[in-house]
């Protein structure tokens, strides 16, 4: 091994504050997860859903407009906003699903496999930076896969209104989307990233993940659909998450269950998730 | 002062006590941190990295208190880890752009320092390469370059031979035994090999069951043991042995020299005396210096005498 210095020069630059840790750290795992094919393909295949769902929203407000101008006695038409939340939960969730699956569920695993607990925390990295350096970006993902174009389809159907009041009533699909999102990102991130600690083996924690979505989401549906017992859904992340939206968006709730608990079933969840993520991490040994 | 260590005891349970009233002080430079299994050696580490609060006592690293300004403190130091460690998916040079980003320096300042200090260590030819597809010795020279890439006032190594052939070790010895020198850092190797400590470290810390066996120049470690002397002789070695016995000295055979350890109050004169009563040529004797293995292990002795 041939020693090269290369004019070697003490550094003498300066040094960034420590918070500027948690723009480092998000930005690289937005780097790494850009890195991967998979990720750019469901980013891209993303984007269909909700164009098609703004088409479909235009086409149905012109229709609307053209009914109205009818001589004929008026047919009545949903109000097309209602397609927001339609694209938000039945659409954007499958390539949310497939982001969490990707960039949050292996987040915490890969870094034990690899060892780069040591990397970090040999430097003036803190639990907290480390904690938001792994949901943050899952987090961001998810927003702009699914939360952003849901929105810009909300901005759609504000800009297609023909009068103020109009207008004004659509903007409830803007704050919905607004108050939902992060709701929704928190779900789909933090119970995987808590997952992803608990283990090294990112593939097997990938399944868990998977299963704990898909056979809860087809248990508790299936078993409230198909009988009396409504309160089973609550056992599905995703039906929780479809009831928490539901409300927001101020639309009937597809079950009859008292509101607040859907939402305590997700906040428990996230809470949850939190408690054992940061557990996990206050027990790292950095050197084995 | 490099480090100001006061009174540290470090408990993991009531019956695991890792480190016991430990006290250092040391200037800067080269270090070895020496000591079997189990002896506190990572346990020191992670409290002077700050990663670990003493039960009790004060801990002072490059003039930052470990315990209460430790991200302070790590944006200075170094650390090269014994375990594999990268981040996945990275090359060496994001590998070291990353690493000095996380210790505050700008992107741009961080790529440019990455490619120098892989550079230094020999691997600009491979930079690009996915850090996960390295050989063992290219992967300790990464794990060198980015504990560099901040230009850091103290590193510390944990074995950094270790996996390492005969001719890398080598390498990465010379590599470690000028870097307090061409860039201006202190050095605290942790090893159980000792021979590595002897080559690079000017100072050493031995460490048995928690508690401070030593702490100070390799050089007086090792030092001259007074009244032992090696011996060398033409012809009648083994005559002279049982001779320098029957006066009352201890006498070994070491490889062809005798080692002689003289009786209370006695000069080298008593063994020239013999010699030439004897007429034996003495050819050779000096004041026998023990190797820091032998310095290492009478240490670790005397203190099991002791308990």
């Amino acid at each position: 091994m041939g020693i090269r210095d290369l004019g070697y020069k003490r550094y003498d630059g300066k040094l960034l504050p420590h918070r500027s840790r948690y723009r480092v750290l998000i930005r690289r795992a937005l780097s790494l997860a850009w890195g991967s094919g998979l990720m750019k393909t469901t980013l891209i295949l993303g984007m269909f859903p909700p164009v098609i769902c703004g088409v479909y929203i235009f086409l149905k407000h012109q229709a609307i407009q053209y009914l109205a101008r009818s001589p004929q006695a008026p047919l009545q038409l949903d109000d097309p906003g209602s397609l927001v939340f339609t694209c938000i939960y039945w659409c954007q969730i499958w390539f949310a699903f497939v982001i969490s699956l990707l960039a949050a569920a292996p987040s915490i695993s890969e870094d034990v496999r690899t060892g780069a607990f040591q990397f970090y925390f040999a430097r003036p990295v803190s639990r907290n930076h480390y904690l938001v350096g792994k949901v943050a970006p899952a987090a961001i993902l998810v927003l702009i896969s699914a939360v952003a174009p849901t929105l810009l389809l909300a901005v759609l159907r504000v800009g297609l209104s023909q009068t103020s009041s109009e207008a004004w009533s659509s903007t409830r699909w803007i704050v919905g989307t607004l108050a939902y999102g992060p709701v929704y990102a928190l779900v789909l991130t933090v119970p995987p990233v808590a997952l992803s600690s608990l283990g090294r083996r990112s593939g097997s924690l990938q399944g868990v993940w998977a299963t704990v979505f898909f056979v809860t989401w087809l248990l508790g549906e299936g078993i409230a659909a198909g009988t009396d017992l409504p309160y089973t859904a609550l056992l599905s992340i995703p039906t929780c998450l479809r009831l928490v939206g539901q409300l927001i968006y101020g639309l009937p709730l597809v079950y009859d269950l008292p509101w607040y608990l859907p939402a305590a079933v997700l906040a428990g969840l996230v809470g949850l998730s939190a408690f054992v993520l940061l557990r996990r991490l206050n027990r790292v040994e950095v050197f084995s | 002062m490099l480090l100001e260590v006061h009174g540290v005891n470090k408990f993991y349970s009531k019956q695991v006590h890792a480190l016991r009233d430990v006290s250092l002080s040391l200037p800067e430079g080269s270090i070895g941190l020496l000591g079997p299994n189990g002896a506190g050696k990572s346990t020191l580490l992670k409290i002077l990295l700050g990663l670990l609060p003493p039960t009790d006592g004060s801990v002072q690293v490059l003039g930052f208190d470990a315990t209460t300004r430790a991200l302070d403190l790590r944006q200075r130091v170094g650390y090269m880890p014994e375990q594999e460690c990268y981040v996945a998916g990275l090359d060496a040079v994001e590998t070291c752009t990353y690493a000095g980003e996380l210790c505050g320096m700008p992107t741009k300042d961080a790529r440019e320092r990455a490619h120098a200090v892989l550079a230094f260590v020999g691997l600009e030819d491979k930079r690009y390469m996915k850090v996960q597809t390295y050989s063992t010795g290219q992967k300790q020279r990464v794990k060198l370059a980015q504990a560099l890439v901040h230009d850091p006032e103290l590193l510390l190594l944990d074995e950094p031979t270790n996996g390492l052939d005969p001719a890398g070790r080598d390498e990465m010895l010379t590599l470690i035994r000028q870097l307090p020198e061409r860039r201006s850092c202190s050095i605290m190797l942790s090893s159980h090999l000792l021979p590595d400590v002897e080559a690079v470290c000017d100072s050493a810390i031995l460490l048995n069951e928690g508690q401070v066996m030593y702490s100070g120049l390799i050089a007086q470690m090792r030092g001259e043991q007074r009244d032992t002397y090696e011996v060398r002789v033409k012809q009648g070695a083994q005559e002279l042995v049982q001779v320098l016995e029957q006066a009352g000295c201890e006498a070994s055979l070491h490889d062809g020299a005798l080692w002689v350890h003289l009786p209370p109050g006695a000069q080298t004169d008593l063994i020239f005396a013999r010699a030439i009563e004897h007429e034996i040529q003495v050819r050779h004797l000096t004041p026998l210096k023990q190797s820091l293995e032998s310095a290492f292990l009478r240490l670790l002795e005397q203190a099991q005498e002791a308990q």
